[in-house]
């Protein structure tokens, strides 16, 4: 599926740009198609949190998916969005133990992260120093240093 | 202990430096309503929390604020990138560059350095959950006022982000509040 979007999308002149149109556009497809009480990861992480009826927006702010540069920042935006939904409903789940609908998402959720996580570590190295392997070099210091945004 | 990924929570992208707003944005780095103060407030007051739901929230709660304080560190270190001493200047920044040139600071909006001094720690839960509230609220008017000071979006969605966890933190905060008061901490 990457292999594709790379190809298809990857244009030196317009790859950044229809990469995020295509983007966008998966993203209002799944949140029209939604109703529960919580959003879905994507549209949590843009909102800033999960359960629908916590969500109260500053002055009619307008959330827009972060614009992102590289094949390397999708994958990456991938891991922080569904880490953010492990986190948010780990808060949720404190608080509400008994939960049964919140922890059938915290489950998919935490298994949908794992399985961004190896993605990303696989393409682009470590993430973490236990998912550090050394081989013929050190991977672990080397950017990019999350501070130092994308561009 | 903890573990670093190598990963904001948010994505902080700023393209246009921004020395003005370093100098406001610094508060939430440094002053009494930042995130630096939250982490090390939650962390600290965790150890006397009566049950595991209280020591899990503020566990995890401590935990998240971190992460907080390298998003606002990555906005200031971006904000700041490339600016002339001249702006620095401008924006009534020669005294931060006096002492700290481009590094970053813990400091509050009138440059006093962070203080563990005007955050409590009573040992009891009740106290110390309703002032965890009242900070969340101030955190979140913070938020707003920074919000109001910027054009950027860049700057503005991870400021809006952050304005919306001291929400939900509020919320998960004011349940385990009336959960003790009703049983009498």
């Amino acid at each position: 599926m990457d292999e594709f979007y790379y190809m298809n999308y990857w244009h030196p002149q317009y790859g950044y740009q229809d990469l995020n149109n295509e983007y966008q556009t998966e993203i209002r497809q799944k949140q029209q198609s939604n109703s529960s009480a919580f959003y879905d990861p994507q549209e949590g992480f843009v909102k800033g949190n999960l359960k629908r009826d916590e969500y109260s927006p500053y002055k009619g702010y307008v959330p827009t998916v972060p614009m992102i540069y590289s094949e390397r920042e999708k994958n990456l935006l991938n891991v922080q969005k569904y880490a953010f939904a492990v986190n948010d409903l780990n808060l949720y789940l404190n608080t509400h133990p008994s939960d049964g609908k919140a922890m059938e998402l915290f489950n998919n959720y935490r298994n949908e992260y794992l399985n961004a996580l190896r993605n990303y570590e696989n393409k682009y190295g470590p993430l973490g120093i236990y998912a550090t392997k050394v081989d013929v070099y050190w991977p672990w210091n080397k950017e990019p240093w999350p501070w130092e945004g994308g561009k | 202990m903890w573990l670093y990924q190598k990963t904001l929570q948010y994505p902080v992208n700023i393209k246009s430096k921004d020395v003005k707003m370093v100098k406001a944005i610094l508060t939430q780095y440094g002053g009494p309503y930042g995130e630096l103060g939250a982490a090390l407030r939650y962390l600290n007051q965790r150890y006397t929390m009566p049950d595991d739901k209280g020591k899990a929230l503020l566990t995890d709660i401590g935990t998240e604020e971190l992460g907080h304080v390298e998003m606002i560190c990555a906005m200031v270190r971006q904000l700041l990138k490339g600016a002339t001493l001249d702006e620095m200047k401008k924006a009534g920044l020669d005294g931060y560059y006096s002492e700290h040139g481009y590094g970053l600071y813990p400091l509050d909006a009138g440059e006093v350095p962070f203080t563990f001094a005007n955050i409590g720690g009573t040992g009891n839960p009740v106290a110390d959950l309703a002032e965890d509230i009242a900070a969340e609220e101030k955190a979140r008017v913070t938020y707003e006022h920074l919000i109001n000071l910027t054009d950027d979006p860049d700057v503005k969605a991870p400021l809006e982000f952050l304005r919306q966890r001291e929400i939900v933190h509020y919320n998960r905060f004011k349940e385990l509040y009336d959960e003790y008061k009703a049983n009498g901490y």
